[in-house]
């Protein structure tokens, strides 16, 4: 629970001290300079009557503030909600009500104080001389609470805006709003009294103490610069208010996108309240407007997401990874896999003309589209051309899409020959031998003419050849100095040798990760590659999503091989189970917080061991096995807490490493000399 | 940047500094003036009281005359304030492009700062609404290019559209003769809203025309592209669909509803509503049939989603024209 902090109580009672403390010196003062009363004399009369006076103008003004400010308190030790706003006017009424308070009272004390010199008969106004005397002290004495009561009214304004702002509140009723015209007005027109009574006061006759120029100067030039002094505090006070919202508009208008739609609280009642709650109510509309419209983006984004794969098939001897990053919610790239009958596997990627809802909206009817048609079957050439009929009726030659289909043969004879067409899309990348080159195509993009044909060109892959597919974004994307990174830069990523130990997506990752970097997101970027390790491979390279029986292809994919490659290895029941429960580890401690993620996950058969690798999607510290099970926690809660256990009891080692700063867990199997002969 | 903002502020005032030192003038003035006049009336040989009742006019007079200055100035200055805040309270309750609207001023003090503070604001939202703008045009535009175009006739059957349509919406029709006697009619409205809405249409009529010749029954083919598109269909989305099957050989019109799409057939002045698959208790499950056309036949009527969009096949008697 907040609670209203003592200290502006303590600063307003010390301020009223002060100023009460001032007055009475001023008063010391006047009497010995201006009256010639000495201190002696004002010792044994007036010091105990302006003493008094202090003391009464001290406990009525403390109890005033006690008084007006109780709401205030008593809202902040756990007030309703409604009462808000009557405590948050109050507290920025007090001030004025201070201010009035203090007049009214000093003027009481003022006609008190020459009730009783007149009734000690000290004073008399028997002759006009003495009326004038009298007049000049009254003067002097309501110039002096003048003086303290804007005074003590601007420090009180100031000491109560931090409290103001603790309040938060946005918008001002009318019926709260007051004006600073009055105000200002006020404390205008007392400067003006102070200087010219004063003025006028010094030019007495006969009172002349060094000479007449210099004592003039000496009472009208002080007068003038205090007077001067309470204005510009008071003007400068309500102009800060102001600078506030000014300073606060300046740092949205040049900031970025967040905080956008701030608020500003409503620190005072008058007219910089008014524009503050004016500008806060343009503020929600606004808000309102951009959150109806986040909104549909945030579904649309969710809509166009479940259109894109979420991990690859587990592939025979084949190993894909790709990432799709839209510069917006919604874009026009995308990608897409699907494993065909006949043992063939059919990757696309495209990208949409335009960017945004509309490339969004044709990006979701040409994947649809393009599995539909992959259905019907075909190699890549004809689908481009039966799906480039469906978009130009549905574009009618006024929008494109370019597209890149690859059609690849996993198993049989044919394994990995891939056939590729292109509809005006940028030539994937060849990856040999650690040299990667464009494979060149030229067509038409789709939607231009319904007529267009596209030829194709196959290739056979070689073991740990990398194919890529990529869209314009990646090499048309311009760093801080305004360089295009260009093809070249793309393809000397690639050149880089990449370890067959190391998964391919962690290579995109760091491809895109540096596009991210360094290059301002102005396109969508896709990033689709492919590596063949050979249908009779030694290793299987699979993607793990993150959901709950995404590991079971994974070990379907692992039984079929490892039950073809090592018929009858007994411990084949204790592998699928540590793969699984790795598999299990990496969804629930990983891949579910991170949504549309995927982890490599590698089962590499040596002539001595099976090794299993699943890496980590995140940078967290790996856990220790348990080196006994952990009965306690299987009392308390059954099912959890097996895994590392099993892992560490069925498989001959496991361990947690890292890999090109990739966490990885690894457990490895290792074969008896039987299976290995026989293998 | 901020060597531009800080030129920016260099642009205006400061009234504080500006009314102080125009209240410090007027101070040293008026005691100036005061000192001078006292010399002037002091030789004269006034009375005391007469002297001092001078001072103190020609002090007040002076002193009203400063205070009308400055008081103006104050109020002009809370004035310009006032307005740019009753701009501000009919910007925020204006329509979304009169949000945008820039003020005017002509103060060189703070108001005129905050005022270009606040322009420079609602330029950047002008810029956000313009980008969101012109995504929504093109994406109307898209939508249009998707419309299937429908034929006014088919067979003896006139067929007339009403269907209300936003921009960008998730409404969807396609129109497929299958043969000599058959028609195929997919109509339905993804509910939703409007963006997601229009995406998920947009694939979906992408679906029905690349699914191929639909099946024997058009509940089939609705099983068919309901499992092709559920993937699409997210929390918030919700798939109205209606397919028909209109055969001219065997009299017949097979349909399949789903979500609030509706069938009927208007004949003698009355509905007979063949599926309805909200009907009752607001079923969505899918509801399939056939019912005769009879003859003479009546209308028939395909509702997508709501009653307030209909396609309407009617008999014009004119078995020649073929689309």
């Amino acid at each position: 629970m907040k609670r209203w902090p003592a200290s502006p109580v303590i600063s307003l009672f010390a301020a009223m001290l002060a100023a009460l403390l001032t007055g009475s010196f001023f008063i010391f003062l006047n009497n010995r300079i201006i009256h010639g009363i000495t201190f002696a004399e004002q010792r044994a009369f007036h010091l105990p009557l302006i003493a008094a006076g202090d003391a009464l103008l001290l406990v009525l003004l403390g109890g005033l503030a006690l008084l007006r400010l109780s709401p205030v308190r008593k809202f902040w030790r756990g007030g309703l909600a409604d009462e808000r706003m009557a405590a948050f006017r109050r507290l920025l009424d007090f001030p004025l009500e201070w201010f009035g308070g203090l007049l009214g009272l000093s003027l009481l004390l003022i006609f008190l104080f020459h009730a009783v010199e007149f009734a000690a008969g000290r004073i008399s106004l028997g002759n006009l001389e003495s009326a004038a005397k009298l007049a000049m002290s009254v003067n002097a004495e309501l110039n002096i609470a003048l003086m303290l009561a804007v005074l003590l009214y601007v420090f009180s304004r100031r000491l109560l805006r931090t409290q103001a702002l603790r309040f938060q509140i946005h918008a001002l009723p009318r019926n709260a709003r007051r004006s600073a015209v009055g105000m200002l007005s006020v404390t205008a027109a007392i400067c003006f009294v102070i200087v010219v009574t004063n003025c006028v006061r010094v030019l007495e006759p006969g009172t002349t103490v060094l000479h007449p120029v210099l004592d003039y100067l000496l009472v009208a030039g002080p007068y003038s610069v205090l007077a001067t002094g309470i204005f510009a505090l008071s003007i400068s006070e309500s102009r800060k208010e102001l600078r506030l919202v000014a300073d606060h508009l300046h740092r949205l208008s040049s900031g970025g996108r967040d905080g956008l739609h701030e608020m500003f609280p409503v620190i005072a009642l008058d007219e910089t309240g008014w524009l503050t709650g004016a500008w806060n109510q343009l503020q929600q509309r606004v808000k309102s407007e951009y959150e109806q419209v986040e909104r549909n983006m945030k579904l649309a984004h969710a809509v166009q997401n479940r259109l894109l794969p979420p991990s690859p098939p587990p592939v025979r001897g084949a190993e894909i990874a790709s990432v799709c990053r839209q510069s917006s919610d919604v874009g026009g790239d995308f990608h897409d896999w699907l494993a065909l009958p006949g043992n063939r596997l059919c990757l696309a990627v495209g990208d949409v003309s335009g960017n945004g809802l509309p490339a969004a909206l044709l990006m979701c009817a040409v994947m649809t589209g393009f599995r539909n048609e992959a259905a019907k079957g075909g190699s890549p050439g004809e689908l481009l051309t039966r799906l480039n009929r469906h978009v130009h009726r549905m574009t009618r030659g006024e929008s494109f899409v370019t597209m890149a289909v690859a059609m690849l043969e996993t198993e049989g004879p044919a394994a990995g020959m891939i056939t590729v067409a292109s509809a005006g899309h940028l030539d994937p990348i060849h990856v040999k031998n650690r040299h990667a080159g464009e494979w060149a195509f030229s067509s038409l993009p789709l939607g231009i003419t319904p007529d267009a044909v596209y030829r194709e060109s196959a290739r056979r892959l070689g073991k740990e050849d990398v194919l890529v597919f990529l869209t314009d974004g990646i090499v048309e994307c311009r760093n801080d100095s305004g360089n295009l990174n260009g093809f070249d830069w793309i393809l000397l990523r690639w050149s880089q040798p990449l370890q067959p130990d190391l998964p391919l997506a962690s290579r995109i990752d760091a491809i895109m990760d540096e596009l991210d970097g360094d290059y301002a997101p102005e396109d969508d970027r896709t990033l689709l590659a492919l590596r063949w390790h050979g249908d009779d491979a030694a290793r299987r390279c699979f993607a793990l999503s993150g959901e709950y029986g995404a590991e079971m292809p994974i070990l379907r994919e692992t039984e079929a091989w490892i039950r073809r490659t090592l018929p009858g290895w007994p411990r084949l029941d204790d592998l699928l189970t540590v793969l699984s429960e790795m598999c299990l580890n990496a969804i629930e401690h990983g891949l579910l917080a991170e949504t549309g993620k995927a982890s490599p996950v590698q089962v590499h058969l040596s002539g001595e061991q099976i090794r299993i690798r699943v890496w980590d999607c995140g940078e967290r510290e790996p856990v220790p096995a348990p080196e006994t099970p952990p009965a306690e926690k299987w009392r308390r809660d059954p099912p959890r807490g097996w895994g590392l256990y099993l892992i560490n009891r069925l498989a001959d080692g496991f361990a947690f490493g890292c890999d090109h700063g990739i966490v990885y867990a690894e457990a490895v199997f290792t074969l008896d000399k039987q299976t290995r002969e026989e293998c | 940047m901020n060597r531009l903002r800080e030129n920016r502020h260099e642009r205006y005032r400061n009234s504080a500094v500006t009314m102080t030192a125009f209240m410090a003038g007027a101070f040293v003035c008026i005691a100036a003036i005061l000192y001078a006049l006292h010399h002037v009336l002091a030789a004269s040989r006034l009375e005391s009281w007469q002297l001092y009742g001078w001072l103190i006019f020609a002090g007040g007079g002076m002193s009203a005359l400063a205070f009308a200055a400055i008081a103006r100035r104050i109020v002009r200055h809370h004035r310009e304030l006032r307005r740019i805040t009753e701009s501000l309270e009919s910007l925020a309750s204006a329509s979304r492009f009169g949000m945008l609207e820039r003020l005017q001023t002509s103060s060189r003090f703070e108001p005129g700062e905050l005022t270009d503070a606040l322009n420079a604001l609602q330029d950047r939202f002008a810029r956000e609404y313009d980008r969101l703008e012109k995504d929504m045009r093109l994406a109307a535009q898209v939508r249009e290019l998707q419309w299937s175009e429908t034929p006014d006739r088919w067979g003896r059957w006139r067929i007339s559209l009403t269907v209300e349509r936003k921009p960008v919406d998730g409404v969807f029709l396609e129109t497929m003769p299958l043969d000599e006697d058959r028609l195929f009619i997919a109509a339905g409205v993804v509910d939703g809203a409007d963006m997601p809405a229009a995406l998920a249409a947009s694939a979906l009529m992408m679906v029905i025309r690349t699914h191929g010749e639909p099946a024997e029954h058009p509940a089939t083919w609705l099983d068919q592209v309901t499992a092709w598109t559920a993937d699409m269909i997210t929390s918030g989305l919700e798939l109205n669909i209606a397919a028909v099957t209109i055969d001219e050989s065997a009299g017949t019109v097979a349909w399949a509803v789903r979500g609030r799409a509706a069938v009927g057939m208007l004949r003698d002045g009355r509905t007979d509503m063949f599926g309805n698959a909200a009907d009752g208790a607001g079923v969505q499950d899918a509801e399939t049939g056939c019912n005769q056309i009879g003859d003479p036949a009546g209308e028939l009527v395909i509702f997508p989603g709501s009653f307030s969009s209909a396609i309407r096949l009617s008999v014009s008697g004119d078995k020649e024209v073929r689309p």
